[in-house]
């Protein structure tokens, strides 16, 4: 065969692609990049369906931030919507949702130690000693059946065995010698024995219980945000949740209940010294002393945010903003709620933990 | 699609904490290579019976478009539109992967701003505001023509980045009958039939085409252990498209037409490389059915198209029940057209359309009515000027959308021998209707949502030469600008629900760069394509709940793009081949993330025999030849080179 002139002239522009695919794939290895010593972390889910998820990083002295230290240690991203990170000593267990996994990493270095797989829609990670438990929902939107907690073996990594619990289990809570699992799409809490690791009781309480904490006085709180359901589109029922106090021990007997006209709350979390609570509802930060009689009345902080956390070491209050399409930011509050720092974190940013 | 119901999905789950969402080408008036003769002018439309075939330039001087023609196409005969487009121009055809959900955004837009026009109207999904070119077999259609810009107007919503024409292949005289059977890597099988009868009176044609694939290549990804070689799985596909069309000639001046277009596809919905494999599926099945009349005299035309047009759309995964959505359209068009003098025309119209639909997430049957009328005029006061000038004023329920006005002239600026050189503008203004899943969804549908508006002019040079009767070049070159206001997005409200508002100002703006040069000499024949675009898009104004920051380039809008074809034939021998470069584009809005540009190189080597009546064609294609590790949308794995033999006889 041969070319004409033309073509002959037209060749070189055909190796133009070419050259450009050459170039870009050679592959950057950036593994041995040093990550930022952090101590707060801001969870960011990403897009659902792309494992566009990350990690940030933060450091309360200094004030640094380093937007992806998953992908900055690894030289890969996390996963598929960041759920949740439980911080146990110098490992950091990841719950990535949609790419049903928990990768652990060592801190604060950041770089993967384990990968536990498998999981099914995993949610919150709690910890009792060198035992995970790990909170999953089971089945279809609109269908969706029994959640389970898988049992972890942190020091090797791997599921020891399995707890069939409620639907949509949440954020459970260890207190004493029990596993206190929110099943939120029911009115109920799976009361998980630690020792036998079978469910020993199940507690009715207000619809869509989410989270609990232990206050300083070792009673249990739990925050139900109450469950709106659809039908064919519209509202069919709206059960409002409220807010509850009862006993860590057997009979675990109920001590106060506020109810709230509609919604809930959500994300219960507690000061360093247990003595008081944080919840979110309707859009906005509330604080309630431990020994409070009534509901507060007025939000401590009212803006828009996905998500809050109280940093434990020194109650200061985070809050994750931005899109599910464009890299957000974290604000910093002091802990009487005054503005101190705010950085650039991931897509999607929606929840904190700390070291 | 899958964006769509992850959206839903995520809002229905936001109560768990789960709080996510979730060119190259000529205008037609200058096909034909050879001394300028307008096209389209009254002398053939009085041709006999003839396929009605769309072509879009007669009222859209000024306007630039891509086209690929018949032999553009042959390569993609096993293939769908989304590959032809992305394979042979710079246009940027978004994919999740080979054969799932394909959307081209042109100019900068999203898909929602590219109406796809089948003899007529629009076969966007009404639910979803676009198209899937990746349910759109190539097998059956004899061109694609891609006007671009605003100009695109006149076909009504949503062209506002441009419009997709896609034209029925021609009956040619007499019988012909072919046969064509594909095979290739990734479990590729493709079995096409395509037959055509003409005469005086009557002109049928038939083609029907099914394909397979199972699209387990390998890619890599980067796990705890490091790089690891994965099989991609929950990727594959059947697929299948049948078109009948009949033309009649119904007395002296009359004509019916009667076509139908069939499409079906079972696919699995390829996970993206490293979130989990939750076995989603979706089916898609598309009917399509015109009837047309037309009549003709001397100097006029008047044609009335009626229409239905159905889809259904099933997705289901582990983590979500199937989700149902069924839509029709019943629509008709009324045209007349006035041929005053053979410089002069006018054409008005009017369309209705009627929508149903049942969608799972709407919670009830919706209806809703729609209607358009308008004017196209078509004026050449010399041979050397053509003026178009159209209007089109929709009406929608509740809301009127903007007068959609296009001017558009063509001036031949300079005139040698064997060359010329054309100056062209256009500008106008465009819209597009909200999507009935912007108004119905529940929760969050908007039923105020306002109709997206977009303004936008062009200017550019046409060039074409006539070197002796062996070489003919046309070159064109476009600058355009484009400015879309309400621009509909997603957002939470105050509740936290999803909902759409009109949000932002996007602006868009860029070159256009195309040359198609054919060289003949012997035997031999060449034909080279190159194309090349500047795409520029931002958001420029938004409001406070809008966090996207404005002066970034949107997410997946290369900067650059561009693309080189060859097509040879010596003696029966055929060679093509087809180079595409795609510019890194970022993945989110804040352009904090980029995919890395990528070049692609595809050619086929192939050899044609005749044998009295019979015709006989061996392929062999090559695909990502270069083994490119690309991303085309993020952590989606492309496949790496793979091949593909095919074989087609014809007969006639």
């Amino acid at each position: 065969m041969h070319f004409s002139p033309l073509a002959s002239r037209l060749r070189p522009l055909l190796t133009l692609p070419l050259a450009a695919a050459l170039l870009s794939s050679c592959g950057k290895d950036e593994t041995e990049k040093k990550t930022l010593d952090a101590n707060v972390y801001v969870l960011n889910q990403g897009q659902y369906g792309t494992p566009n998820g990350s990690v940030s990083g933060y450091r309360r002295d200094t004030k640094e931030s380093e937007k992806d230290q998953f992908e900055r240690a690894n030289g890969r991203t996390v996963g598929d919507v960041v759920q949740s990170m439980t911080v146990v000593g110098d490992k950091g267990y990841v719950v990535v949702n949609n790419s049903s996994k928990v990768e652990v990493v060592a801190l604060p270095k950041f770089n993967a130690v384990a990968t536990i797989s498998g999981r099914s829609q995993p949610r919150y990670l709690a910890v009792n000693g060198s035992t995970g438990y790990l909170t999953e929902w089971q089945g279809p939107f609109t269908g969706y059946l029994p959640g389970r907690v898988s049992v972890i073996d942190l020091a090797t990594n791997t599921v020891a065995s399995t707890v069939t619990v409620g639907r949509n289990p949440e954020k459970a809570l260890v207190a004493g010698t029990k596993l206190f699992v929110p099943n939120s799409d029911e009115n109920t809490v799976s009361v998980v024995d630690l020792a036998t690791k079978q469910v020993e009781a199940t507690l009715t309480v207000a619809a869509g219980p989410n989270s609990l904490v232990q206050d300083a006085s070792g009673n249990v709180w739990l925050a139900c945000g109450g469950i709106t359901r659809y039908s064919g589109g519209v509202v069919s029922s709206r059960e409002p949740g409220a807010l509850i106090r009862f006993s860590a021990t057997t009979p675990y007997t109920s001590q106060a209940t506020w109810a709230f006209a509609s919604g809930g709350p959500s994300n219960l979390q507690a000061s360093s010294d247990r003595t008081a609570l944080y919840y979110s509802y309707g859009g906005a930060v509330y604080r309630m002393a431990t020994t409070a009689t009534a509901l507060p009345t007025a939000p401590v902080l009212r803006r828009s945010f996905n998500g809050f956390g109280i940093d434990p070491t020194n109650n200061e209050l985070y809050i994750a903003t931005g899109s599910f399409s464009a890299d957000g930011r974290a604000v910093r509050y002091s802990s009487t709620f005054a503005p101190v720092d705010s950085f650039a974190v991931g897509i999607g940013a929606s929840a904190f933990s700390f070291r | 699609m899958v964006r769509l119901y992850a959206r839903f999905f995520c809002s229905a789950r936001r109560r768990g904490g789960l709080v996510l969402l979730l060119s190259g080408g000529l205008a037609p008036a200058w096909a034909q290579s050879g001394p300028p003769a307008p096209a389209d002018t009254a002398r053939h439309v009085l041709a006999t019976v003839q396929v009605q075939a769309l072509r879009p330039a007669r009222y859209a001087a000024g306007s630039r478009f891509t086209s690929l023609d018949s032999a553009a196409l042959a390569p993609y005969q096993g293939g769908t539109v989304a590959d032809a487009l992305s394979g042979r121009t710079p246009l940027y055809v978004r994919t999740y992967g080979p054969g799932q959900l394909a959307s081209l955004s042109i100019r900068g837009t999203s898909a929602r701003h590219t109406a796809v026009l089948w003899h007529g109207f629009n076969l966007n999904f009404p639910t979803l505001g676009e198209a899937d070119f990746s349910l759109l077999p190539v097998a059956g259609l004899g061109r694609v023509d891609v006007q671009h810009g605003p100009a695109a107007a006149q076909y009504g919503t949503g062209a506002m980045g441009g419009a997709v024409v896609l034209g029925a292949a021609g009956a040619p005289v007499g019988t012909q009958v072919s046969t064509a059977a594909e095979a290739g890597s990734f479990g590729t099988r493709a079995l096409s039939f395509s037959g055509s009868q003409r005469d005086a009176r009557v002109a049928v044609r038939t083609s029907f085409l099914v394909r397979q694939a199972d699209n387990d290549f390998c890619y890599y990804g980067r796990e705890l252990q490091g790089e690891v070689r994965r099989r991609q799985e929950n990727a594959a596909l059947t697929q299948s498209s049948l078109q009948q069309d009949v033309t009649v000639q119904a007395g002296r001046r009359g004509e019916v037409t009667a076509a139908l277009w069939l499409t079906d596809a079972n696919r699995q919905i390829q996970p993206a490389i490293g979130s989990s494999n939750t076995h989603a599926r979706e089916r898609d099945q598309s009917a399509r059915a015109v009837l047309g009349y037309r009549l003709r005299t001397e100097s006029s035309e008047t044609s009335v198209r009626a229409a239905w047009f159905g889809d259904l759309i099933e997705y289901q995964n582990d983590q979500l029940s199937t989700s149902h959505s069924r839509s029709s359209v019943r629509q008709a068009q009324l045209e007349h057209t006035r041929q005053w003098r053979p410089n002069l025309s006018l054409r008005l119209g009017a369309e209705a359309q009627h929508f149903v639909a049942h969608v799972d997430g709407y919670g009830r049957p919706v209806q809703e009515q729609r209607y358009a009328g308008f004017a196209l005029l078509r004026y050449d006061p010399s041979a050397r000027l053509r003026l178009t000038l159209n209007a089109r004023q929709a009406v929608l329920p509740g809301r009127r959308p903007p007068l959609a006005p296009t001017a558009g002239v063509e001036w031949q600026a300079w005139r040698a021998a064997r060359q010329q050189l054309w100056l062209k503008a256009s500008a106008a203004r465009s819209y597009r209707a909200p999507t009935l899943n912007e108004r119905y969804w529940r929760p969050g549908g908007n039923p105020d949502l306002l109709p997206e508006t977009s303004r936008g002019g062009e200017a550019g040079l046409h060039y074409e030469a006539l070197a002796g009767n062996q070489l003919s070049l046309q070159a064109d070159l476009t600058a355009y600008r484009l400015l879309v206001d309400n621009w509909v997005q997603w957002l939470p409200d105050a509740g936290g629900t999803w909902t759409p508002q009109n949000l932002r100002q996007v602006r868009s703006q860029g070159v256009e760069a195309s040359t198609q040069a054919q060289w003949r000499r012997e035997a031999y024949q060449l034909r080279a394509t190159a194309g090349y675009a500047f795409t520029q898009s931002q958001k420029r104004r938004g409001y406070a709940q809008d966090t996207d920051p404005v002066g970034v380039q949107l997410a997946y809008v290369p900067q650059h793009s561009a693309s080189l074809s060859t097509d040879h034939d010596w003696r029966g021998w055929l060679l093509t081949t087809a180079a595409t470069f795609t510019d890194r584009r970022y993945t989110t809005a804040s352009g904090s993330d980029f995919l890395p540009a990528y070049g692609l190189l595809h050619g086929s080597v192939g050899r044609r025999f005749r044998c009295g009546r019979w015709q006989l064609t061996a392929l062999v294609q090559g695909h990502n030849l270069s083994n490119a590790r690309y991303q085309n949308y993020a952590f989606r794995a492309m496949p790496p080179r793979a091949g593909t033999l095919s074989l087609r006889a014809a007969w006639h």
